[in-house]
């Protein structure tokens, strides 16, 4: 799988690694049991400080979604084929959401396209199979 | 001595050949040792540069053989050979240096990165499904050094009292010492020693970053494993070439065989020669990171250029950056690796092949005594 994050970016190292793991176990191209490289290893691939790696992974950790080892790494611990989340997910998720729909409505964005945009977005998740990301090298 | 010269001449040959032909080993993205967008290069300046650069190398390569061969022709001084390939070595370096500034000051008055967005990818599977180290490969190498190890065990009660331990450019001996286990087997440490630090070293260099190309991280991340793996594959071909050398030489000191002057020079020459070429080859064929092998199209791309990381190297060949936790990345003008002088593990690694650099002709010294 391929990591990609933006060193001109305004967005944070750590919440862009912590972004783009998120995605890549939603689109299918990091299943439950799959592992990540080692914070250290990371690190020394990007070329950037451990504790950056260390917080993104640390973030994943609490929201259940990776498991740290000391030697192996890190293994993803859910997918969307695990199940339905922990109750307390839901009203944090929600929260976040309100926000960023806040942000469209505000700019007069029709009801009707912000929920088509959203299933599109949806869409996107999932199939795995035509992914680029999922290529190895 | 016609085939001291032939080495010396052979050792000249290849560095003019590699300097001429470095430019083309490089990621066209690093021009002269300098980072730069991939829609910049194909920049005039940078054509014309390249140009310049290899007029230049060659008729250096030209101009100072022929005044090292006649000096040496006319006046017998060995000693101009030497002297030849350091000035070579520097004024080759010049041109390097001329090329990468002004490639430099032509990326900032142009202001080549303005408005792009300049990223890093990684490929994890490089890190969690690892190819396996060619083990297998360090066969011949450490198959030599026992070999070595073994003849010089059964052959030690046989010896004569006093060995002959070193020889001369003509191949006639002028070193003796009295038979001792440092004498008879000096070259059997050193063969010991070198062949474990090549071993190792490999090691480092098959684990060492992945540096892929933001804009074509996929075909890069292919490269990059087929890279490293022949990389670790001509480094231990070389280990054994050298340890073939090192077998000859310790069968000389044990007299199994006859110095037959200057040719068992070149008999002790080849291999290391053939081990030399075989890895030129490889880079000439792979390129740095090995940029220049085949590799599967793929539309991805990151919609990002590689970072600007120039004020990390220091003239574009010593790499310098506190903020890295690697301690070996890849050279920006040569194939292969350099280390991070920004990491601590990077002194400790020079102290320690310091330190056998100097170590092993002390074996040596001792073995006078």
């Amino acid at each position: 799988m391929l990591l990609a994050i933006d060193l001109t970016s305004e967005v944070p190292i750590y919440q862009q690694l912590r972004d783009r793991i998120v995605e890549a176990i939603a689109e299918g191209s990091l299943p439950s049991g799959s592992r990540l490289p080692a914070t250290r290893q990371l690190a020394a691939d990007f070329g950037i400080n451990f504790h950056t790696v260390n917080k993104a992974y640390d973030l994943l950790r609490q929201e259940g979604l990776l498991q740290l080892t000391r030697k192996a790494g890190a293994t993803v611990l859910r997918d969307a084929a695990s199940g339905p989340p922990p109750a307390e997910f839901a009203p944090s998720w929600e929260e976040r959401t309100r926000t960023l729909l806040a942000e469209a409505v505000a700019q007069g964005m029709p009801k009707s396209e912000i929920v088509a945009r959203c299933e599109a977005l949806l869409a996107g998740f999932g199939t795995g199979s035509s992914d680029p990301l999922n290529t190895e090298g | 001595m016609a085939e001291f010269y032939l080495i010396m001449g052979f050792i000249f040959a290849l560095l003019v050949f590699l300097s001429w032909i470095m430019p083309a080993l490089m990621r066209p993205t690093l021009p002269f040792g300098v980072r730069i967008p991939g829609d910049r290069t194909g920049e005039p300046l940078i054509v014309d540069e390249l140009r310049r650069y290899r007029r230049l190398t060659l008729l250096t390569g030209i101009v100072i053989g022929a005044i090292v061969a006649a000096v040496t022709l006319l006046s017998g001084w060995q000693e101009t050979l030497t002297a030849g390939i350091l000035v070579l070595i520097f004024v080759e370096w010049v041109w390097y240096y001329r090329a990468h500034r002004r490639v430099i000051a032509a990326k900032h008055e142009g202001n080549w990165y303005a408005g792009l967005h300049q990223g890093a990818v990684v490929d994890t599977g490089i890190r969690t499904e690892p190819q396996p180290y060619p083990w297998l490969w360090t066969l011949p190498a450490i198959g030599l050094v026992i070999a070595t190890a073994i003849i010089g065990i059964i052959k030690y009660p046989d010896l004569p009292g006093t060995l002959a331990i070193h020889y001369n450019a003509q191949g006639v001996a002028n070193g003796f010492a009295g038979k001792s286990v440092w004498s008879a087997f000096s070259l059997v440490f050193i063969e010991g020693i070198t062949t474990a630090l090549i071993v190792g070293f490999s090691v480092l260099t098959f684990r060492s970053r992945q540096e892929l190309d933001s804009e074509h991280p996929v075909a890069s991340a292919q490269q990059h494993r087929a890279f490293v793996r022949q990389m670790t594959q001509a480094v231990l071909f070389l280990a054994a070439c050298v340890d073939v050398t090192m077998l000859f030489g310790s069968l000389t000191i044990w007299g199994v065989i006859q110095s037959t002057g200057p040719k068992s020079l070149l008999g002790l020459g080849l291999p290391i020669i053939a081990g030399v070429v075989g890895i030129t080859a490889l880079a000439v064929r792979t390129g740095q990171s090995g940029h220049r092998l085949p590799a599967g199209e793929s539309s991805y791309g990151s919609g990002m250029v590689n970072r600007d990381d120039d004020r990390y190297w220091i003239g574009g060949m010593i790499y310098l950056n506190r903020d890295d936790p690697a301690f070996m990345v890849n050279k920006r003008f040569g194939v292969g690796w350099t280390l991070n002088f920004g990491h601590p593990g990077a002194w400790v690694f020079l102290v320690i092949t310091l330190g056998i650099a100097i170590g092993a002709p002390l074996i040596s010294a001792l073995a006078h005594h």
